[in-house]
């Protein structure tokens, strides 16, 4: 078996607020094989973003972190932060949600994609500034060389979180991060953009550390899915496990309550009752608890651990009902 | 409906505290965590009533006059010190205190009375009413504060009433500022708008929806301007076109002393100090007041 | 569902009808706010909305939804067209009459953070309406906590103020607010679009069960084509401030005419890995153009892949293709035709 390119080893987060302390991320576990697309997906507060952010060292700095981040043989919550400045880029590049505020906007484009090469690589000015507009080609900008000579504010939407990838693929990364890249574009636009990443992961071989919240973008790119519910994983498995085995009531609950296209019309949605977890004040026992319909005592005093479901290991649910399930699942389907 | 444990379940299921609290509450509870403008609220609030307490406890007069105690330091008998008449410098150090104090809350009053109406005109009602308190408050941004009042000082300074109406004439333009930025980004809130939809009308729009939300920022305002008009106040009078004698104030008191400042440099620094620390606790309470009331800041989710 | 007239929308008066409606925003710059340019969020929107059914609106941002809803309401004054309800002009209703007409349309916003006064208790904000007509604070109160509990919230939390309240929460209480007054129509814009996935479904339930309650009319804005097709009993699609295709749910889902309208239903994403891999997508060349400068002909022709010449000079007339089902497009694509095929066929 190969090496994973990005292991997290019972990752902790938490970081002080004016209103008490908040623990984004509860001991999560979970790898990153290379080449493969992994989706994190989960609600506000579910501490997806959190796991990504701390993956490149970018949590806020008053956080209190425990656990392990291991990246190409060293644990990246260790090492220096000018070691960790070579990571950033190089090693793990990051696509972010709002690319208007990720550019800089009175740099030109071009600059700041040639920057990222010079960060990294001992090449000449122009050299870099090529490079740059091979890159923004790449990702499918239509005339890159008079592109990369204007500025972010010149450019659409969907065209900015291009530019975003162009630079996070600048340095041949072996992981790509991409925290929410397609909420804020139009469906057709997202689209195109979902497609480039694509694209630029078929050219690199980069892993991808997709976070979302939108099961429709997880189901079309994704090899493997991690459910993020509370700060803990709820699921992890592959996209089949996840999608058509789900072993797990709170995944099982959000996918029949999204209305789908492909879905019979005039069926009713099947809602999960309650709000997602406050996170300064969580509940005792299990996150989704208060929210489940197969929940009992147990659920509210603790929370189940991550257990192994199936037989080869990769598929991984937490439930104190897990034995029950299949037929929980049938009995509410017959209802 | 009693608190069952089906209830606090319930609470916990829609993510909701026990206890409701209401804007002014939570407000409160994170001015309170402050640290700094708890303190410098306290020191006001000590300052402040001591000013009016210390000259009833004193067994001097304001205006008692001992010439053998004259122009004395700092002493047990005359903590403060004395002027040359031998007055006590501790009750007229209070009494003009007081008098500062009365000025920056008459320019408060006034100014956040003109600003706001004025402020919610313009940011309300926009076009050419927008334009003339524009007019207003550049006409007043352009023409030094400072000159103007000199000369309007020479002619009408001399009471302490004159004297407040004078700073708040300048003072209201700030409050006004930021109360037509509150009203022109508040008018367009969803709220407002669902206010609109059912049908309701400016008077109601303005009092009910966004006079309170625009309250927070304009009382952060309120107690800038207050530290202002201390200082503007004490500067009119330093310059003797201020309050003036035998009424007297921190500025006229500071004035008064200024020639000793080698013999007895207590008679500055005392008035001095009061007014620094006065000034600063208004500061650190404006500061402390927009960290509550600033809605960014404001996190109880996420 | 079959064509069977029965079926359809019932005729006489719609509960609202939009002729022609245009919305222009001016840009303004320069000292003097001399206007430089003109945005046209609405340019020229027709529709009807019957009683108790919902239309959905579609579109991408900037395509004048949102813009749409609101001068629909008089909350933005209407460039010229006309907008009726149950045959009374509101576009041209006095102050008077305006305040007469808000009992019977409501609106219900996006942002569920911005919507409601954070300086008043739930209790007060859901009774302002009545307040506002008049109703004494007693009623308005009582009314307020019955509207609570209508829209699955518990009446003790009227005291407490909307901070405390989750987004799901807080949008229940936008609608309490717009079903104060009884209204017929509520348009709503884009009510679940910020909301967690696991609570909007409650939402839309929500909104479904009290449409049945109270037989009320919706005007559905969204971009999220499958939240519409769940909830919509007729769609109409918006590109840059025009109506490009309208029709009856099951039209527009199974056999799209517009080629946006197909376009953009490939573009959506489904929850399911085997059906995403078997999708044959239309990916959409190029981005939106602006709002401030429309092309000229088709609006659409800038992106679509099977525009010709024509499209670029003629702008086209919307026009029933079939019983209810409006398409503005001068090569419409007929029932079961594949905008990818003809796309091919045309050598594109």
């Amino acid at each position: 078996m190969t090496e994973p390119v990005i292991s997290f080893d019972d990752l902790s987060v938490s970081f002080p607020t004016d209103d008490g302390m908040v623990r984004a991320v509860r001991n999560v576990s979970f790898d990153v094989e290379p080449g493969e697309v992994m989706a994190v997906v989960g609600e506000s507060g579910s501490g997806k973003s959190v796991t990504a952010l701390a993956a490149m060292r970018l949590h806020p700095g008053s956080a209190e972190i425990t656990g392990e981040i291991r990246f190409g043989g060293r644990d990246l919550l260790g090492i220096g932060e000018k070691e960790m400045r070579r990571v950033r880029g190089n090693g793990i590049a990051m696509i972010f949600q709002d690319p208007m505020t990720a550019l800089n906007p009175v740099m030109k484009v071009g600059a700041q994609i040639a920057e990222m090469v010079l960060i990294h690589d001992d090449v000449s000015k122009k050299e870099a500034w090529t490079r740059a507009a091979d890159l923004l080609e790449s990702v499918g900008v239509p005339e890159p060389g008079r592109r990369v000579k204007q500025y972010p504010h010149e450019f659409s939407g969907g065209m900015r979180q291009r530019a975003m990838i162009a630079m996070a693929i600048a340095n041949g990364p072996d992981l790509l991060i991409a925290d929410e890249p397609t909420t804020a574009l139009d469906v057709t636009i997202q689209a195109q953009v979902l497609e480039v990443m694509k694209t630029a992961q078929e050219a690199t071989g980069a892993a991808i550390l997709l976070i979302t919240h939108d099961l429709g973008v997880v189901a079309g790119i994704a090899d493997r899915v991690v459910v993020m519910y509370g700060g803990r994983v709820f699921e992890s498995g592959s996209a089949d496990q996840v999608f058509y085995r789900s072993q797990n009531p709170y995944t099982r609950g959000l996918m029949s309550s999204i209305p789908r296209l492909d879905a019979p019309k005039g069926e009713r949605l099947i809602p999960i009752p309650g709000t997602p977890p406050n996170v300064l004040n969580p509940p005792s026992g299990c996150a989704f608890g208060p929210r489940c319909t197969f929940a009992s005592d147990s659920c509210h005093e603790s929370h189940a651990e991550l257990m192994s479901v199936g037989f080869d290991g990769t598929h991984r649910s937490r439930c104190h009902k897990l034995a029950e399930l299949p037929d929980l699942f049938a009995a509410a389907e017959t209802r | 409906m009693p608190n069952t444990a089906i209830d606090l379940h319930q609470l916990e299921a829609e993510g909701l505290s026990i206890k409701p609290k209401s804007f002014g509450r939570q407000t409160w509870e994170r001015f309170r965590r402050h640290r700094l403008a708890m303190i410098a609220f306290v020191i006001l609030v000590l300052l402040i009533s001591s000013f009016w307490i210390v000259p009833i406890l004193s067994p001097y007069g304001v205006r008692e006059i001992n010439i053998q105690d004259a122009a004395q330091g700092v002493s047990w008998k005359h903590p403060f010190g004395t002027d040359p008449l031998g007055r006590d410098l501790m009750t007229r150090t209070m009494e003009g205190a007081q008098v500062s104090i009365y000025i920056a809350a008459v320019v408060a009053l006034i100014s956040t009375a003109i600003g706001t109406f004025l402020g919610a005109l313009a940011g309300y009602f926009g076009k050419w009413v927008d334009a003339l308190v524009n007019q207003m408050i550049n006409l007043i941004l352009v023409v030094p504060a400072l000159v103007v009042l000199l000369v309007v000082g020479i002619k009408f300074g001399g009471s302490v009433n004159q004297v407040a109406f004078l700073v708040a004439l300048i003072s209201w333009i700030t409050i006004a500022r930021i109360v037509r930025g509150l009203f022109f980004q508040l008018k367009e809130a969803d709220f407002v708008q669902a206010a609109r939809a059912a049908g309701a009308g400016p008077g109601r729009i303005i009092f009910r929806h966004i006079l309170p939300n625009a309250m927070g920022p304009v009382l952060v305002q309120i107690t800038l301007v207050s530290g202002a008009a201390i200082i503007l106040e004490s500067t009119l009078s330093f310059l003797g076109l201020g309050v003036t004698p035998p009424d007297t104030s921190l500025g006229t008191l500071i004035a008064e002393s200024k020639g000793f400042i080698d013999v007895t440099p207590s008679r500055v620094l005392i008035p001095g100090s009061i007014l620094t620390l006065l000034v600063l606790c208004l500061n650190f309470l404006g500061d402390g007041l927009r960290d509550a009331l600033d809605p960014a800041t404001r996190k109880t989710r996420q | 569902m079959t064509n069977d007239p029965t079926t359809l929308p019932a005729h006489g008066d719609p509960v609202l009808r939009v002729e022609n409606l245009v919305k222009d925003f001016p840009i303004q710059a320069g000292f003097f706010r001399r206007q430089v340019g003109l945005v046209q969020a609405v340019s020229g929107v027709s529709l009807e909305i019957h009683e108790h059914e919902t239309l959905g609106v579609v579109g991408e941002s900037g395509c004048g939804k949102t813009t749409l809803g609101r001068t629909i309401l008089r909350l933005l004054d209407a460039t010229s067209g006309s907008v009726t309800y149950k045959g009374e002009s509101v576009t041209g209703a006095s102050n008077s009459r305006m305040r007469e007409l808000r009992r019977h349309m409501q609106i219900v916003f996006q942002d569920p953070f911005a919507s409601l006064n954070p300086r008043m208790p739930v209790r007060e904000i859901i009774a302002e309406p009545l307040r506002i007509h008049g109703e004494s604070r007693a009623a308005a109160s009582a009314r307020a906590n019955e509207l609570i509990d209508a829209v699955g919230l518990l009446s003790d939390y009227g005291n407490r103020y909307p901070h405390e309240f989750s987004g799901g929460q807080r949008q229940r209480i936008g609608i309490a607010r717009a079903l104060a007054l009884q209204p017929t129509l509520i348009i709503l814009d884009e009510p679940v679009s910020a909301l967690d996935v696991s609570v909007q479904a409650q939402v839309v339930n929500l909104l479904e069960d009290l449409q049945n309650e109270f037989k009320l009319s919706y005007m559905f804005i969204a971009h999220d084509l499958s939240v519409v097709r769940h909830i919509s009993d007729r769609v109409a699609v918006m590109y840059l401030g025009k109506v490009v295709e309208v029709a009856d749910r099951d039209s527009i889902y199974d056999r799209p005419s517009h080629p946006y309208t197909q376009s953009l239903l490939s573009a959506v994403p489904v929850a399911d890995p085997h059906a995403e891999r078997n999708r044959r997508r239309i990916v959409l060349e190029g981005d939106l153009p602006s709002p401030a400068a429309v092309p000229s002909g088709c609006r659409f022709r800038t992106r679509c892949p099977i525009a010709t010449e024509r499209c670029s000079v003629e702008e086209p007339e919307i026009r029933l293709m079939a019983e209810g089902h409006e398409v503005a497009c001068h090569f419409p694509l007929s029932p079961g035709e594949s905008l990818i095929e003809v796309a091919a066929a045309r050598g594109r």
